[in-house]
C-alpha cells in the first residue's frame, strides 16, 4: 500500500501495483524498496485533492483491464468499451483537464497525458479565435492593429481559406 | 459542437501550462489549426513553431474530400514548406508524418524539398507515404539520417513496384523499427540494412516484392511479411527472432526456409488463394511443406482447372527446433495442407501452449464436398493427430472460421479434434463461428 498526499493534505491509499502506472511513483518506490513504512508515503504537492481522485479512478480502470484476451474480436470489444469510458472520463471542464495534464506530466503517466491533451485540442478544434479565447479565458492583449494586420500578414499562408 | 462548461474562476488556465505541455496539446490539432492559434494572444504567437509532432495529410487537408486538383496539391505542399521553414531551428522534431497520395504530379520538386527540410530537424519517427518517384530522390537522405528510430515508407502508387529501392549509403545507428510498403527490395538492400542498423528490432514488409535470397540478422526481434511477393527462394535466418508473421504471401513456386529460429515464441502463418491476371492460379497455392531432415514430404498438388498451373510454394525447415515456441497460428484454405503444416510445426515445438487454426475461404469453383476434402486430407490428418497427441503442454486450441468458408468442414474438424482430446487430456477447445459472438466453448 502506498499513501499519496495532495497539496491540501488529503491522504489517498493506493495499491502499489495500481500506482505503478505512474512512472515517477514507480521509480520512487524502486528507490525506497526495503525501507521503513513511513517512506511509502509520497507527497504530491502540486495538485489538489480533486485530481488524485480522478487519477486513481483512471488507474483503477486501466488496472482492471485483463491483459490476456483470447481472440482479436473480443479484444476489439474491450478496447471499444475502454474508449467510451475514457471519452466520458475526459468530458470535464477545461480547468480539471489542465490539472490532469499537469498531474499526468509530473507523475509521468503517458496514456493519461495524451488523453487529456487530445481532449483539450478537441476543444480548440474548429473554433474561431474569439471562441477559443472565451472558453479558455485567454486574454487577448494584442492591439487592434496587431490583430487585424500584423499577425495575419505574418503567416498569411495559413489564413486564406484556399482548400474549398 | 462541444458544449463547454464556462470557467468559473475566469483565469486563463491553459496559458499557464509550461511550453512543452502546450506544444504537446497543439500536436493533436491538425497543423493548420495549430498554426492559427498564433492569433490568440502574445503567449501563443510563437508557440506553434516549437511543436514536436507534425502530421501532414493531404486527404485531411482538403475541405471538399477527393477534390485533388493540381492547385490544391501545390497549396498543400507550400503549406508544409512554410510550416517547416518557420519552425524553431534548434528544436528537434519528434514525429514527422507526410502523407501525399496523388502520383499524378510526380515531377513536382516541392515534396522532396519539404522532406529534406524535415530531415534537418533530426526527427525520431519518420513516416512517408508518397509516390515511388519521391522515394528515389529521398531514400538516401532518409537512410542516412542518424537520429531516426522509426521509419515507415509506403509507396502510394498502389501498383507493384518495378524498380528496386537502391541505396549507396545506409547508416541508421538508432533505427529500431522499419516498415516498408509496396516497394521492391533486393539482397543488396537487405545486406546494407542489417549492417547499417545495429539495433534494428522490428521489420515489417507489406506488399513488397522480395528479390531476396537471404534474410540474416542477429538482432531482429519481430518480422512481419504481409502480402509479399516472392521472387526467389528465401532463407530466413534470425537467431533472436521472437515474433514471426507470414501472411498471404504470393510464392509463385518459390519457398521460404526458416533456419536458426531458436527464440521463436509466437508464429502466425496464413496462406490462401492468389489471383493473377484476374484468373485464379491455383486453389492449392498454399505451400506444400517440406521438412528436410526427416524427409517428410507431400506430393505436389495438381489441379482440375485448365487455367491453373502447378504451383508448389513451400516452407521448409532446416534443423529448426522451436524449443520455446508458445503460440502458433496457422491459416490455410486447403485442409490437407493445413494438417501437414500443423504436423510439421508440432513435431518441432515441444512446448507449444496455444494453437489456433483458421480455415480460410476458397473460391467457389474449387470447393469440393466436405467428404472428398476429408478423404484427401486423411493421411495428413493422421500425421497431425499423431503430433498433437505427443504435445505435453498444449492448453488451448482455437478453431476459427473466416467468412464464407465451409461450415461443414470446420464443424467436422472440430468434432474430430474434440473427440480426440476428450479421450486423452484436458485441452480447451474454442470454436469461433462466422458470427464471432456466437462461439462454443468446450472444456
Amino acid at each position: 500500500m502506498i499513501t499519496l498526499i495532495s497539496s491540501d493534505k488529503r491522504k489517498f491509499h493506493v495499491l502499489e501495483e495500481v500506482a505503478n502506472q505512474s512512472l515517477t511513483i514507480r521509480d520512487v518506490i524502486e528507490d525506497r524498496r526495503g525501507r521503513r513504512r513511513a517512506d511509502r508515503i509520497i507527497l504530491v504537492t502540486n495538485i489538489n485533492s480533486k485530481i488524485p481522485e480522478k487519477v486513481i479512478v483512471y488507474w483503477l480502470r486501466h488496472f482492471l483491464m485483463p491483459e490476456e484476451i483470447a481472440h482479436a474480436s473480443m479484444s476489439h470489444k474491450k478496447a471499444e468499451k475502454l474508449k467510451k469510458w475514457e471519452a466520458k472520463f475526459f468530458d470535464t471542464d477545461i480547468d480539471t483537464l489542465n490539472d490532469l495534464i499537469l498531474a499526468a506530466d509530473s507523475l509521468d503517466i503517458p496514456s493519461l497525458f495524451d488523453g487529456a491533451c487530445e481532449k483539450v485540442s478537441d476543444i480548440l478544434k474548429n473554433r474561431s479565435a474569439e471562441e477559443v479565447g472565451e472558453i479558455s479565458k485567454i486574454e487577448n492583449e494584442f492591439t487592434h492593429e496587431e490583430e487585424e494586420e500584423e499577425i495575419p500578414s505574418e503567416n498569411a499562408w495559413v489564413w486564406r481559406n484556399e482548400f474549398a | 459542437m462541444l458544449k463547454m462548461e464556462t470557467n468559473l474562476s475566469g483565469t486563463d488556465m491553459i496559458s499557464d501550462l509550461p511550453d512543452n505541455l502546450l506544444t504537446h496539446i497543439l500536436s493533436f490539432l491538425r497543423p493548420r489549426e495549430a498554426v492559427q492559434t498564433c492569433i490568440l494572444s502574445k503567449r501563443w504567437r510563437t508557440t506553434w513553431t516549437s511543436m514536436p509532432v507534425l502530421r501532414f495529410d493531404y486527404e485531411k487537408f482538403l475541405v471538399v474530400p477527393k477534390k485533388r486538383t493540381k492547385e490544391n496539391w501545390v497549396k498543400f505542399v507550400k503549406f508544409v514548406g512554410q510550416v517547416l521553414q518557420n519552425r524553431e531551428r534548434l528544436l528537434s522534431l519528434d514525429i514527422f508524418e507526410f502523407n501525399c497520395y496523388p502520383s499524378r504530379y510526380p515531377t513536382d520538386p516541392f515534396p522532396i524539398q519539404c522532406i529534406l527540410l524535415a530531415l534537418k530537424f533530426n526527427p525520431r519517427v519518420f513516416s512517408l507515404c508518397a509516390s515511388s518517384e519521391v522515394f528515389f530522390y529521398c531514400a538516401e537522405p532518409i537512410f542516412s539520417c542518424a537520429s531516426l528510430q522509426n521509419i515507415l515508407l509506403h509507396d502510394t502508387s498502389f501498383r507493384e513496384a518495378d524498380k528496386f529501392l537502391e541505396l549507396k549509403i545506409l547508416k541508421l545507428p538508432r533505427l529500431k523499427k522499419l516498415e516498408l510498403g509496396w516497394l521492391r527490395v533486393d539482397d543488396n538492400l537487405f545486406q546494407m540494412l542489417f549492417l547499417g542498423c545495429p539495433v534494428l528490432d522490428e521489420l515489417e514488409l507489406l506488399r513488397c516484392r522480395l528479390h531476396v535470397s537471404l534474410l540474416y540478422s542477429e538482432v531482429l526481434n519481430s518480422l512481419v511479411l504481409s502480402g509479399c511477393h516472392l521472387e526467389k527462394n528465401l532463407v530466413i535466418s534470425t537467431r533472436n527472432l521472437v515474433h514471426l508473421v507470414i501472411d498471404h504471401t504470393r510464392s509463385d513456386g518459390f519457398y521460404f526456409s526458416l533456419e536458426n529460429m531458436a527464440s521463436l515464441v509466437d508464429v502466425r502463418i496464413e496462406y490462401s488463394n492468389v489471383y493473377e491476371n484476374h484468373h485464379l492460379v491455383s486453389s492449392n497455392c498454399g505451400w506444400n511443406i517440406h521438412n528436410h531432415p526427416s524427409n517428410f514430404s507431400m506430393p505436389d498438388l495438381t489441379l482440375e482447372n485448365n487455367q491453373a498451373k502447378k504451383v508448389s510454394g513451400k516452407i521448409s525447415f532446416n534443423r529448426s527446433d522451436f524449443k520455446i515456441l508458445k503460440s502458433l497460428h496457422l491459416g490455410c484454405s486447403d485442409l490437407s495442407n493445413l494438417f501437414n503444416s500443423i504436423a510439421l510445426f508440432l513435431h518441432n515445438s515441444p512446448n507449444l501452449k496455444k494453437l489456433s487454426l483458421e480455415v480460410l475461404s476458397k473460391p467457389e469453383w474449387c470447393i469440393k464436398s466436405s467428404k472428398e476434402e476429408w478423404s484427401n486430407a486423411k493421411p495428413n490428418y493422421e500425421k497431425c493427430v499423431d503430433a498433437l497427441l505427443k504435445q505435453k503442454h498444449l492448453e488451448v486450441v482455437l478453431i476459427m472460421e473466416s467468412l464464407f468458408t465451409r461450415e461443414e468442414t470446420v464443424m467436422k474438424l472440430f468434432q474430430e479434434l474434440y473427440s480426440l482430446a476428450t479421450s486423452t487430456r484436458k485441452i480447451t477447445f474454442i470454436v469461433f463461428a462466422q458470427d464471432s459472438s456466437n462461439y462454443h466453448h468446450v472444456c
